[in-house]
């Protein structure tokens, strides 16, 4: 048991006629959770602290006077507990009673009814009938405490878990009770709005239908729903969610499916709310070609024999006039397979996922991923003595680790922010540094104490006192935890950066059982997964040079061809080659670099001077509308495949709806311009690709669908 | 033998001066019984609002899975219903029906009943979904 692992003394005792052994400490409800007893509750939650509010979960115990809440009396030894004795049943009976007296009962019109723990506890200890036979309250229904979150106040049974939610989980305190006794109500601050990253979680917790989401309201009833395991494809964290669809036929919401390593059980309001993309009508749902300078729908067979010639004709007028783009929004396999047809078929090794310069960082970052440099992980947090956040405002690049940190702050670990201005995290760190951009290395030099704190003053314009304060915090931790942006670690300074990083750690990490953990933050879903996929310039899969040997052995066997060894060039240069018109041939999946708001408008230029291009994607994007051929493919909510989170854990997403339209997974279209440029590729399904992955990629090389499961798992080096 | 065909002819005679068990359909409408149930109706409230809230209990209690139910929320200035939701959408496939009534009994606002209304008949398949156009009662006052 963990107890006796911990050395904390157990206690034994009875419930319902059955022994149990638990750790000192344990609440009543959790030793009976171990039993499988169920109790009722409604203001319980696992991650918020016990209040004791709603009563339901009251129980016998021997030789106490009164039934005491299972929710806030820890176990004593020896104590007997009832919970299955006549007397509890009507005390449970008579809680349920008077709750639903204030409760409306209007479960037909809830977007709760069907999924609702007070219909579900009424049903198994609720009275029969009700006695009430007075006016109900009423309230105006329902109160838009923001534009996603409503309040139905006359379902409202303040069991206060969003209170506390606010309170203690966001910290942004932003729902507060009002008034007393019967009077209770549950607002905002006055005039204010619930405006929260972190708002829709407390739909979530509601145990009734009284917070309701203003995007999923009325959309489905339960039973209609199927729910598919997946991952959150907003952001980098990766959040694990259920995506429920109706009738198999429309996505209408995302749910929280907790992961402990990732997310907590917690989701941010991006990726809560943003849920009604793949039902849009706007979607591209046929293959479009241009013709006479119009883009007209026409059949697969069709767009698919254009892609391929166009391709070929390219190719073979020199692979330095073909070019690849994959995506951060899109799986592994898919990028993976998108360089490889570009690697087989074309001979070229130009791809990336982005056009942005990235100045020669983007070798020393992949250099940094080969040797296993970043090694920390988000649930590091609940360990590490010190975090330190450079250069990433944390609350948007990855909403969820947000929690994670603040949880650390309120569990004691020192909160080091750097970051040129006072974002929201910054107030809750123990020392901000705001550094001027641009002096990331010097402030890190000054962290690790290898030049002096005025010195590191000078460039970086944050007071010397407070860099000062740095060193001796890292000389003290045990565990030291290094968030870094990954824009910065992609920068020019890349190289620099990571050199200072490597010296922090030498710092920080000296002393016997030291250790400092760092892991880069990609805001972009999976940004990671592209970059490990070999979507770098100059890189294979698995971040092995182009023109080694040994790496071109290996993909060899698999591939049953050579890969391409031409010089590759980056985003940026093939967007430099595009704008000299010196570009034959671009094939663009899932990427609109032309609705960029900065520079938008020069990509669109370089893009239009391209002989032939292709762009796959879920919409008709600014890019798209410049194609030659536009290619309709799935989204995220109607395809298998795998994602790679910022902390290197692959995750896998699975289809939740059916394909819109004659949609095709990019994986699918990819293999059938593959078949149509003599390759003999023969995936039946994205888990075919996946083993090919697991088999050239070094890091993935232990990783299969099986092992990766629900939760998902970490690829490692060597 | 002649008796024979007497006695087959006799009962022709007497079946011509029994009363007639067909009807001139649809000239001529058999009366059903009180509680016969046959096409679903949706009813209004004495006020003319819609007595259905969409809350899809029917098709869930539904044995041959005919009926869809689409949700929407009543707005100042289109109010379908009393209450917050209303039936945007509500179509039964009157093929796949076996007018077992269970819709009925699901209902909790008594919206939905089967009423003795046979003539179900067309010469399109699409044409047997009912939708809220043909299901709903008319408009107290047109």
């Amino acid at each position: 048991m963990i107890g006796e692992e911990s050395g904390e003394t157990q206690v034994t005792l009875t419930i319902d006629d059955r022994q149990v052994t638990v750790p000192n400490g344990t609440l009543i409800l959790k030793a009976a959770e171990q039993l499988g007893i169920e109790i009722p509750v409604f203001c319980y939650h696992d991650k918020l602290k016990s209040i004791g509010a709603c009563r339901m979960c009251i129980v016998d115990v021997e030789g106490l006077p009164k039934p005491v809440p299972s929710c806030a009396t820890e176990v004593k030894e020896g104590m007997v507990v009832r919970t299955r004795t006549p007397e509890v049943a009507k005390m449970w009976e008579g809680v349920l009673e008077f709750l639903l007296v204030n409760h409306p009962l209007d479960c037909p019109v809830c977007d709760r009814g069907g999924e609702c723990p007070l219909q579900d506890n009424t049903f198994k200890y609720g009275p029969r009938d009700s006695r009430f036979t007075g006016e109900k309250r009423h309230f105006a229904k329902p109160v838009p405490l923001s534009a996603l979150v409503l309040l139905d106040r006359e379902r409202c049974i303040m069991c206060t878990r969003c209170v506390r939610f606010c309170q203690e989980i966001s910290g942004d305190e932003q729902l507060k009770i009002w008034d007393r006794g019967h009077g209770e109500y549950i607002d905002t601050f006055p005039g204010q709005t619930f405006d929260s990253n972190f708002s829709g979680n407390t739909i979530e917790l509601c145990p009734v239908g009284a917070l309701l989401s203003s995007v999923f309201r009325f959309r489905a009833r339960p039973w209609e729903m199927k729910g598919a395991a997946s991952i959150c494809p907003h952001c980098g964290v990766g959040c694990n969610i259920r995506v429920d669809a109706r009738n198999n036929r429309e996505v209408v919401r995302f749910l929280s499916r907790e992961n402990a390593e990732v997310d907590d059980g917690w989701l941010c309001d991006r990726g809560r709310f943003d849920s009604d993309f793949p039902n849009s009508g706007a979607r591209l749902t046929k293959p479009l070609a241009r013709k006479n300078g119009e883009l007209t729908p026409v059949e697969w067979d069709e767009a698919l024999d254009l892609v391929a010639e166009g391709l070929r004709r390219a190719a073979e007028a020199g692979p330095d006039q073909v070019g690849g783009l994959g995506s951060p929004w899109r799986t592994n396999e898919e990028n993976y397979l998108l360089q490889k047809l570009f690697r087989t078929a074309l001979g070229s090794n130009s791809l990336d996922f982005t056009f942005d310069g990235r100045g020669g960082g983007s070798d020393a970052i992949a250099e940094a991923f080969r040797e296993g440099f970043f090694d920390g992980s988000i649930s590091d947090t609940t360990t590490a003595n010190v975090i330190f956040v450079l250069g990433s405002d944390i609350s948007i690049d990855l909403p969820v680790v947000d929690l994670w940190l603040k949880k650390a702050v309120g569990r004691g670990a020192k909160l080091i922010y750097a970051y040129p201005t006072a974002v929201e995290l910054a107030q809750h760190s123990q020392l901000f540094l705001p550094y001027a951009p641009g002096s990331e290395v010097e402030l890190i030099e000054g962290l690790a104490a290898s030049i002096s704190a005025e010195e590191a003053a000078a460039h970086t314009g944050v007071p010397a006192e407070l860099i000062a304060k740095a060193p001796q915090a890292l000389m003290d931790a045990r565990q030291t935890l290094v968030f870094v942006s990954g824009r910065l670690l992609e920068d020019e300074i890349g190289h620099r950066l990571l050199d200072a990083l490597r010296r922090l750690r030498r710092a920080a990490a000296s002393g016997e059982g030291q250790e400092m953990l760092v892991c880069a933050v990609f805001p972009d879903t999976n940004t990671q997964g592209a970059m490990d996929m070999g979507l770098l310039p100059g890189r294979y899969p698995g971040y092995r040079r182009i023109g080694d040997e040994l790496a071109m052995q290996t993909i060899e066997r698999t591939w049953l061809t050579q890969p391409a060894s031409a010089p590759p060039m980056s985003g940026e240069q093939m967007l430099a080659a595009a704008a000299e018109g010196r570009m034959q041939a671009m094939y663009i999946m899932g990427l609109d670099p032309v609705s960029r708001p900065v520079g938008g408008e020069e990509i669109a230029e370089a893009l239009s001077k391209v002989g032939f291009l292709v762009v796959a994607d879920t919409f008709l994007t600014k890019t798209a509308e410049l194609a030659h051929v536009v290619l309709p493919s799935c989204t995220f909510a109607e395809k298998d495949g795998t994602l790679t989170n910022t902390e290197r854990r692959v995750q896998r997403i699975r289809p939740a709806m059916r394909i819109a339209g004659e949609c095709r997974p990019d994986w699918v279209i990819l293999s059938e311009i593959a078949r149509r440029l003599g390759m003999e590729w023969s995936y039946g399904k994205a888990e075919d690709v996946f083993e090919e992955i697991a088999r050239v990629t070094p890091q993935y090389a232990w990783l299969d669908y099986e092992s990766i499961g629900e939760k998902g798992l970490q690829w490692r080096t060597g | 033998m002649i008796r024979e065909l007497i006695k087959g002819l006799g009962v022709t005679i007497k079946h011509v001066f029994r009363p007639r068990v067909t009807v001139q359909y649809p000239e001529v409408k058999r009366e059903m019984p009180p509680r016969a149930r046959w096409r679903h109706v949706l009813l209004r409230h004495e006020d003319g609002l819609e007595r259905c809230i969409g809350c899809s209990l029917c098709a869930a209690n539904c044995p041959a899975r005919c009926i869809y139910v689409e949700a929407a929320e009543n707005r100042e200035g289109a109010r379908y219903s009393p209450g917050e939701r209303y039936a945007k959408i509500y179509e039964i496939n009157m093929i796949r029906c076996i007018f077992c009534g269970y819709c009925q009994d699901a209902c909790p606002v008594e919206a939905i009943i089967l009423r003795p209304i046979y003539d179900i008949s067309d010469d399109d398949r699409e044409d047997f979904i009912y939708g809220k156009d043909r299901l709903i009662v008319p408009y107290p006052g047109g």
